[in-house]
């Protein structure tokens, strides 16, 4: 072997790259040379000078995106609490009233008529792939999580209580349409809760967006068999405060919930769910 | 040997994506700052990320593409610098070594100068695997090179380095 090759290998050797027999093979070749020693030496002592960059670190913790997010969220949810608290409390009780009454085989209290059913756009493996892979992805950089919400206008999470959060992951896509039917108003949330956990989500908004108030959404996904069993109420925080509440079945094809008045219009909303493969990510 | 690829978090990577920003701006604060940055497009572009044992080169890359934006936001004014921009391999002239005292700043200011007067192919491998703490397999695929050729490279700018050192290499680990 060259000398070249022999030093090129001692600095591989203090760079920590050479496997055991190898690096006991050449620890045997210095250790009989006295000018391979004193390479050794110096090539440790410039290993050891640049030590410090290899191990600096930031002077303050650096929180992941996600997790400001999620606090710039509980921030932001705590500002406008006073003021949807009273329509939240009113969104809670339908949901319930909704869940007793649904459970009676009686009508649903708050749900507004069901839209005739019209073309049942069915969600495909691949979108279900992607969104497995958003979720787990801000799994990966936030930890468990007990909420996910991600539309056009930002993302709000919620970081779960404990390290190992119960209850499978359910997606829920939410449509807003308006029902004029011309298209316009098209308003997508993709969100992920957990089974059998009311949740209430202060949907991601644009303030700068004059054409959607604020929405704040509580869920509650029961499994049943293929579908999903989804009691919901959904409040705007309009200038006359707006709700739509309900208990649907709803699967992977596109269900109407109902229809919500918002700024002197009605929209339609309609839901997509299914329970997450969390294994499928990637 | 740790496989860089096994590690799947971001969050893993946090400190490595920091070293990296440090050298290129050469500022802790603003380095924190393109870290963030880097996370964001990160999660923006989760999408454009195929296979996890790519996820070093891919968090490398992007980290690398917001610390050059933030050279470019601070150099306003200048000349337009395009991707392989040589102040993305090198040290910035405004960081001291880390953890280094007052007294070896003259010291460390000419170890960073030598540094950064290497030829362009080895001082790019001997900053990702001495610098930013990259092991051979990883930055081979940041380089798209050959791990030999990354270990042949890294003792080529050893050599230099200590052959400029001379005795001076006790004093700067000193």
């Amino acid at each position: 072997m060259s000398e070249s090759n022999e030093e090129n290998r001692l600095s591989s050797l203090v760079d920590g790259e050479l496997d055991s027999d190898r690096l006991n093979e050449t620890l045997l070749e210095v250790l009989d040379n006295a000018e391979r020693r004193e390479e050794l030496k110096r090539l440790l002592l410039l290993r050891k000078a640049f030590a410090p960059w290899r191990s600096a670190e930031p002077s303050r913790a650096i929180a992941p995106p996600a997790r400001r997010a999620a606090a710039s969220g509980e921030r932001h949810a705590a500002r406008h609490w006073i003021g949807m608290a009273a329509a939240a409390a009113l969104g809670g009780v339908l949901v319930l009233t909704g869940v007793w009454m649904g459970g009676r085989g009686g009508p649903v209290v708050g749900d507004s008529q069901p839209l005739a059913p019209g073309a049942s756009d069915t969600v495909l493996a691949d979108k279900q792939r992607e969104i497995a892979t958003v979720f787990a992805l801000h799994q990966a950089v936030a930890g468990p999580l007990d909420w996910y919400a991600d539309t056009e206008d930002g993302i709000r999470l919620s970081s779960a209580k404990s390290r190992a959060p119960t209850g499978r992951p359910v997606a829920v896509l939410l449509r807003l349409t308006s029902a004029e039917g011309n298209g316009r108003g098209v308003k997508d949330y993709m969100i992920v809760c957990r089974e059998k956990t009311p949740t209430t989500i202060e949907l991601p908004s644009n303030s700068n967006q004059g054409d959607m108030p604020p929405l704040q959404l509580t869920l509650w996904a029961t499994p049943n068999e293929e579908e999903i069993d989804v009691q919901y109420a959904l409040v705007a925080d309009d200038s006359l405060p707006a709700i739509l509440a309900g208990q649907r079945k709803v699967g992977l094809a596109t269900t109407p919930l109902g229809q919500l008045a918002l700024e002197r219009r009605l929209v339609d909303v309609t839901a997509n769910a299914w329970i997450l493969a969390e294994g499928d990510a990637k | 040997m740790v496989n860089d690829c096994s590690e799947t978090r971001i969050e893993d990577h946090l400190p490595r994506m920091y070293r990296v920003a440090l050298r290129i701006v050469g500022n802790p604060d603003e380095a924190e700052d393109v870290v963030q940055d880097a996370c964001v497009k990160s999660l923006r572009g989760w999408d454009g990320f195929h296979g996890q044992c790519a996820l070093i080169t891919w968090l490398h890359r992007i980290t690398v593409n917001c610390a050059r934006d933030h050279l470019r936001r601070r150099r306003r004014g200048d000349k337009e610098m395009t991707l392989d921009d040589p102040s993305t391999i090198a040290i910035d002239e405004r960081v001291a070594a880390p953890g280094s005292s007052v007294d070896s700043g003259a010291l460390c200011d000419r170890v960073r100068e030598m540094v950064n007067r290497l030829p362009d192919d080895c001082r790019a491998a001997f900053i990702m695997t001495q610098l930013d703490g990259y092991r051979y397999d990883a930055a081979a695929s940041l380089l798209k090179l050959p791990r030999g050729t990354v270990a042949s490279r890294v003792f080529r700018a050893k050599r230099l380095l200590l052959e400029q050192l001379g005795d001076q290499i006790d004093e700067v680990v000193q």
